[in-house]
Order: C-alpha cells, then sequence, then structure tokens
C-alpha cells in the first residue's frame, strides 16, 4: 500500500453492511487502498463484486441512510470523508472530488440545455455571476474537445451522441478543477473508438490538470492503458493491490491471474477461452475463509481460515493464503 | 465442417426508415446496399461502430422490417415469398438478443419459452415437445429440470443459455447472435463463446456474429465484414483482416483496442477518429469515411471508392488502392510516411493534413485528438 502520508485519499478498513431482512450484511469490508496525487488507482472485478459500492460509500452516496452503515476512515485532504456532515459533503462533491458515471443518459438532466447544466454545477462551488458560471462552462466544454463549445452549449443532453455526453460529463466533472475523479466504468458504453478519444482525453487531464484518478472498469486492456495501480476485488474485498506493469507482469492472487488468462487476445486466436466455473458469492453468503476457493483451482484445507490483505513487497499487496506458492501447481 | 453450400445470403440489401429531422420528414438509409454470403459451419463476424447498421441488416435479412434486394437462405429467394410460405422458412434461421433480462419472458417457465416456436411451428404432442426442451437444456449445458423454474432464478449467462436453448429449438441453420454476449462479464462471456463453438461442431450451426467487441470476433469467426454507415468497408478472411486490415476504418478499430498489456498498450501509436459517426440522413459525399479518415485524399470527397479485391481474401473499398499513394492491396500499415505526405501535398486542408500527421508519427508518443472534430455533434 501507499505510504499514508502521501497520499491525497487514503482509504482504510472501508466496510459498508446493509440491512438485508433484519440481518446486518457487509457488502465489502476491509477495503483499504490509498491515492497519491496525480496517480490513477484501478478498480476492476467481476459484476457485484463491489466496485461501485465502495465508491458511493466514499462519496456519501451509500452508508447514510437508514438501513445502512458505514464504518473505516478515508482521510482526503486532512479530512476524513466518512465524518464529513451532510453540509461538508455537499460542498465536497463535484468541487473537491469529482464523479463520472457510466451511463451519461442518468446523470444528466434531458429538459435543461448542458451549458446550463455544467454552469450551475459551478455556481454551486465557486462565487461567480451567471455570465462568469457560463464562460467557464464553455471554457471546460473546450477543454474536453467538445467541437463549437459555445455552440453546443445551448443543446440539449438528447442531441449529443453518447460519446459526447460522456465528454460533457467529463467537463461538467473538472470545471470546479477537482484533485481527484472517481470514474465508474465511464467507457463501458461506449464503441472502442469513442473509448480510445476518451480515455486520450483522462490521460490528458491527468497530466495537464494532475487529476489523481480512481478508475472503475471491467477491462484489463482499460487498466493496460490508463492505470498506475491496480485493485482487484472479489466479493466486496480486495484481494491484490499493486503497481500495473508488476501485476500484469506476475499476478499474484489466483483470481487476478485467472481475470487475465480470461480476456480474449486481438492478436491471436486460442483454441477455446478460459472461463472461471461458477460465479461469485452474493454478499449473504460471504464466508471469512478465502471468499474465492469454491472456484479456485489451487484451493486447499487451510483456505477456510480467515484471510488479510498482506504487504508482499513494497506498493504489493495479496490476500491469497497460499502467497505465491499455487503457481508452481500447474494451470490446467 | 464448412462446406461451399451458401446458408444465407444478401445481394444489394437496403433499409431505409422514415424519421423526422428538424421538423420535415426525411429518411434514415440504414443499410445501403449492401451483399453477404454465409457458408455451412462457418461464422461470418460483423463489426462496425453503434448506428453503423449492423442491427438493421440483421432483422432485415429475417425479414422481421421491410427491404429492398435480394434475401436468400439456402439458395432459395425468399425476398418475395408471401407471409404464409415465408413462415416455413424463417425457422431455419433463428436469433439471440444482447439482453439476457428481457430476452425471456418473466412470467413463463424456462420450458414454456422454449416450447413456445415449437407449438407454432411444429405439430409435436406435449410429451415430444418435453422430451425435445429436455434435449435442447442438456446441449446448452443447463440441467433438464430447469425447464420448470422462472428466468429471475438465474444468472446472465444461464440465461443466455436458456435464450440459446429457445433459438436452437426448431433446429435452425443459421443464428443470428446480435451483441449476445455483450452484457456479460468476461468469463460468463467466454463459457458462452465456447457453447456456441460447441454446437458449430456438433450440429452444424452456422453464425452470422454481430459484435463492437472485436477481440471476441477474431475468436469465433472465420470471415469478417466491417460495417461503417449502413455499408461493409471492408470484408475478408478473419486473419487477413486483423493482420493486414486494407480499409482505414478497420485500421483505426483494431488500432482503438487496448490490449491487456501495460507495456504493449503504451508502445502503441494511437490513430485517433475525428467526431462522430455522420448523421445517415445525410450521408457525406463519396467516401462517407472521408470527414473522420487519417488518410483522406481530395478525391474522397468527390467520389465514392470502388470495390477492390485484396491478396490473402476479401475486399475493401477505399480510394488508397486505386489512387494518390497506391496500397493496390496492400495493408494499410505498410503505408509509409513519405507516401502520406506526398499525397497530403497535394489538396488536403489543414486539419486532415494534421491529423495525416498524427497518423504517421513514431511510436511510443500517445496521439491526442488531432485538431478539433468536425461533425456537428
Ligand atoms: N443499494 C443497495 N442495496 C443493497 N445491495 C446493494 C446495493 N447496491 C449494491 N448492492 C449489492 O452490493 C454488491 C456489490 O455491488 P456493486 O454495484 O458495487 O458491484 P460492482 O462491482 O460495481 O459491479 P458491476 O461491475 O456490475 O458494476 C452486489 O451484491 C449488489 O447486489
Ligand atoms: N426503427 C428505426 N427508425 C428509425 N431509424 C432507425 C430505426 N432502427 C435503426 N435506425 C437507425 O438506423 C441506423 C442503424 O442502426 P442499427 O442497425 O441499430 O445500428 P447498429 O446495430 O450497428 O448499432 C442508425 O442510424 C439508427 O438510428
Ligand atoms: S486462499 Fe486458497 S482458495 Fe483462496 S485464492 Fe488462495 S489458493 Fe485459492
Ligand atoms: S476512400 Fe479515402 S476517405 Fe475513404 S477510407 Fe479510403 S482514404 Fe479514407
Ligand atoms: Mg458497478
Ligand atoms: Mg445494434
Amino acid at each position: 500500500m501507499t505510504d499514508a502520508k502521501d497520499a491525497l485519499l487514503s482509504v482504510e478498513n472501508l466496510r459498508l453492511e446493509i440491512d438485508f431482512n433484519g440481518a446486518w450484511t457487509p457488502v465489502v469490508d476491509n477495503v483499504s487502498f490509498s491515492v497519491r496525487p496525480g496517480e490513477t488507482l484501478g478498480l476492476v472485478g467481476e459484476s457485484g463484486s463491489g466496485k461501485s459500492v465502495s465508491a458511493m460509500s466514499l462519496m456519501g452516496f451509500l452508508g447514510r441512510q437508514r438501513g445502512q452503515r458505514v464504518s473505516g476512515t478515508a482521510m482526503f485532504q486532512g479530512r476524513d470523508l466518512l465524518r464529513l456532515t451532510d453540509r461538508q459533503l455537499e460542498s465536497m462533491r463535484g468541487n473537491d472530488i469529482a464523479m463520472v458515471f457510466q451511463e451519461p443518459m442518468t446523470s444528466l438532466d434531458p429538459a435543461f440545455k448542458v451549458g446550463h447544466q455544467i454552469a450551475a454545477g459551478i455556481r454551486v462551488h465557486q462565487d461567480v455571476t451567471a455570465a462568469q458560471a457560463k464562460e467557464l462552462a464553455i471554457e471546460a466544454m473546450d477543454k474536453v474537445r467538445i467541437p463549437n463549445a459555445r455552440v453546443r452549449a445551448e443543446s440539449y443532453p438528447h442531441e449529443f451522441s453518447g460519446g459526447m455526453r460522456q465528454r460533457v460529463l467529463i467537463a461538467m466533472a473538472i470545471a470546479n478543477n477537482p484533485s481527484m475523479l472517481i470514474a465508474d466504468e465511464p467507457t463501458t458504453a461506449l464503441d472502442v473508438s469513442v473509448q480510445a478519444q476518451i480515455l486520450a482525453l483522462l490521460t490528458e487531464m491527468k497530466e495537464d490538470l494532475g487529476l489523481a484518478m480512481i478508475f472503475i472498469t471491467h477491462n484489463m486492456g482499460v487498466v493496460a492503458d490508463v492505470c498506475d495501480r491496480l485493485a482487484v476485488m472479489y466479493a466486496g474485498q480486495i484481494v491484490e493491490e499493486g503497481d500495473v506493469f508488476e501485476t500484469f507482469a506476475a499476478p499474484q492472487h489466483p483470481y487476478t491471474n485467472r481475470l487475465l488468462a480470461a480476456m480474449p487476445s486481438i492478436t491471436s486466436r486460442r483454441g477455446s477461452l478460459e472461463w472461471i466455473p461458477g460465479s461469485p458469492p452474493r454478499p449473504t453468503d460471504f464466508v471469512t475463509g478465502c471468499r474465492f476457493a469454491p472456484r479456485c483451482r489451487h484451493r486447499l484445507e487451510s483456505c477456510e481460515l480467515p484471510t488479510t490483505l498482506l504487504e508482499i513487497s513494497p506498493g504489493r499487496s495479496n490476500r491469497c493464503l497460499r502467497g505465491n506458492t499455487w503457481m508452481q501447481e500447474n494451470e490446467s | 465442417m464448412s462446406t461451399d453450400k451458401i446458408v444465407l445470403q444478401a445481394e444489394d440489401l437496403k433499409v431505409s426508415f422514415p424519421v423526422r429531422r428538424a421538423g420535415h420528414s426525411t429518411t434514415v438509409q440504414a443499410v445501403r446496399g449492401v451483399d453477404i454470403r454465409l457458408r455451412a459451419g462457418e461464422t461470418l463476424g460483423l463489426v462496425g461502430e453503434s448506428g453503423s447498421g449492423k442491427s438493421t441488416l440483421a432483422r432485415a435479412l429475417m425479414r422481421l422490417i421491410p427491404s429492398e434486394g435480394t434475401v436468400k437462405f439456402d439458395g432459395l429467394d425468399v425476398s418475395h415469398l408471401k407471409s404464409g410460405a415465408f413462415r416455413k422458412e424463417r425457422k431455419r434461421i433463428q436469433m439471440v438478443f444482447q439482453d439476457p433480462y428481457s430476452s425471456l419472458n418473466p412470467s413463463l417457465t424456462v420450458g414454456a419459452s422454449i416450447a413456445e416456436p415449437l407449438k407454432v411451428h411444429t405439430k409435436l404432442s406435449s410429451a415430444e415437445r418435453a422430451q425435445r426442451i429436455s434435449e435442447v437444456l442438456t446441449l446448452v449445458g443447463l440441467n433438464a429440470d430447469y425447464a420448470d423454474r422462472y428466468p429471475d432464478e438465474f444468472s446472465g449467462g444461464q440465461r443466455q443459455r436458456i435464450a440459446i436453448a429457445r433459438a436452437i429449438v426448431l433446429n435452425p441453420e443459421v443464428l443470428v447472435c446480435d451483441e449476445a454476449v455483450s452484457a456479460l462479464d468476461v468469463s460468463t462471456q467466454n463459457q458462452v463463446i465456447n457453447l456456441l463453438e460447441e454446437l458449430r461442431d456438433k450440429i452444424g450451426l452456422s453464425y452470422l456474429f454481430i459484435s463492437h467487441d472485436l477481440a471476441v470476433v477474431r475468436h469465433i469467426s472465420d470471415y469478417v465484414a466491417v460495417m461503417y454507415l449502413g455499408e461493409i468497408v471492408e470484408e475478408g478472411p478473419v486473419d487477413r483482416i486483423f493482420e493486414a486490415a486494407a480499409h482505414p476504418y478497420t485500421q483505426v478499430l483494431l488500432n482503438a483496442v487496448p490490449v491487456p498489456d501495460p507495456v504493449a498498450q503504451r508502445a502503441t501509436t494511437k490513430l485517433l477518429l475525428r467526431g462522430d459517426i455522420p448523421d445517415p440522413t445525410n450521408p457525406p459525399s463519396g467516401c462517407a469515411f472521408h470527414q473522420r479518415c487519417p488518410f483522406a485524399m481530395a478525391i474522397c470527397a468527390q467520389t465514392a471508392p470502388p470495390k477492390v479485391e485484396i491478396p490473402g481474401g476479401g475486399a475493401a473499398k477505399c480510394h488508397l488502392h486505386t489512387s494518390g499513394p497506391v496500397l493496390a492491396g496492400r495493408p494499410i500499415n505498410s503505408l509509409t510516411e513519405a507516401e502520406i505526405t506526398a499525397e497530403t501535398a497535394t489538396g488536403k486542408d489543414g486539419s486532415a493534413g494534421e491529423s495525416l500527421a498524427a497518423a504517421s508519427m513514431p511510436a511510443p508518443s500517445r496521439v491526442t485528438v488531432p485538431g478539433r472534430p468536425e461533425s456537428s455533434l
């Protein structure tokens, strides 16, 4: 794990519990990671592994309602995000930390012109006139390379293509110069050609504005393109964390290994594609032992013991109880 | 398995939809003169950006929407068959869609869903139907007694298997898969693809496999067609397309797929497209791709490119093979910088010149969006 002291965001033991029919059930637990300024952390894992829930808990969208509770710490610029009042949270969201979601339509109001929506977000956080906010909105649209920003500011969301709507959301997110962006599958719904444009744009933002990012995705190719570090989630926990280059070169956890092996390749064809038998457990079926065990071909009886994310070398950690001894076993 | 029998063929297929734009009526030309041939036992991969006309083409092939041109099932021209006569032929081709959550009726048991096509198209008794249902469930790797359960008890991958079971229950020759694995996690997706390959070998199915995931298409296809704005701009045997693309659009699509290897991925020069797919109510003049093409030449805005046969199989519609820096069938990635700049000097406007430079920039620098996208969206 990154040293907490030079981190912009440092999350320790994040846990979100939800009341399922009277039983408090942890949906994510023991989630710890940190992000340095200008760094991009990728968060991957199969559907339902807890990527979005982790992000939503940090942003206060989950864990504050009845029937939900959140614990742990999330230090961001000297303040614990999990302990902010609702008002403090409001002023931080979209200002210091911004978020971009997968489905662009859901985050834009179809009834208002996009320039107006971006400007409204600016006026929440900056003491500017309506005219100044409008100019700043156009500037932000220009930064994300929306052509004819001044003219397009007068368009409604449905008049944009999916890729352009995603640019509008990124414009909205960076309009208040945040130091951190949480992007939840910002390109999953887009064509590869448009995805490539958005990834290039995000990389540029990161380099030009020094933005730190948490990038949630299913796609290991996207991770390879934009992320510096990678955290792999399974059943509500991080099972492996480390530098992107090192993790791809030698995954330490069997789950990471299987996820990487499953990616079909565009440069060659193999006999049959790899898959992981079974499916991830639901939160109500989480166990204290290794949660991947039912699907793991390296499972031993001892894998029922409680797991912890152990630092195995500076900046790399692994939750597999067998460390890297499973690697000697035949992978078939 | 593949023979020379052509199970599905389209000639000069055209589809247009009436739409309203800015208050007046016009037409979207969603499919603009497409020829395809699918051989028995083969998989034809169909790729292209969203809105390029893939689903519309599939629906026209199945006569779910009206079209112009010819469609043949197994050599039989079905385009002009009356609906009664066509009904007998329709069961030869079945379809599987993207969304495993909405393609099954939640109020019917799995067995009842699979039984529907049997009731419409066969005279089987209910015992015979039950027998056939358990056969196909087993064939797709599910337990035969799942027939009595409801769709919401199953995961996405299992539901997609059920949808496939339903599609093959009438023993079709062709399965059209429209983004059939796109909504699934990679592991589940691979499981379904392996199943499709198994069925191809076991019962001799042919596939029209529509997907925007090029890695999956490379894996499953024998032959690939690339669609852009309602046209097939390049086609050919799968390895030729992926290793020696002859059309700039194919090359850009392939280049856009991020490879799961950080070293290789960051060393690639990115060829970024400008803007979005143009408005199909008003397709650009000449080559429909010219406003976004990194290699566009003066002729491209004026004349539609001819279809040129490519060594190694298939064809491409692009002027690069007949004029300018003449590629004459060579792959795009063999184009040298000198050849490109020679053409830039002759009648190109500034912004496209910029993108030409970007396209030929040496690795490993990352090329950012060249110039400003100029499309209206
Ligand atoms: N508001 C909620 N109430 C109850 N359970 C929830 C809620 N939101 C998510 N969950 C459950 O929490 C778990 C993690 O969900 P989450 O949305 O974080 O997954 P994810 O990793 O983002 O998956 P995907 O890749 O599909 O987006 C799942 O089991 C999900 O069903
Ligand atoms: N029923 C319809 N009415 C009007 N336009 C349509 C209809 N169906 C498709 N289109 C248009 O036809 C074009 C091709 O669409 P489609 O076949 O769905 O593309 P793809 O499947 O490649 O994403 C698009 O411009 C789309 O908006
Ligand atoms: S702890 Fe055991 S079961 Fe879990 S991933 Fe490691 S080897 Fe597999
Ligand atoms: S014809 Fe011209 S614009 Fe069209 S793809 Fe070829 S080079 Fe590009
Ligand atoms: Mg999610
Ligand atoms: Mg479609």
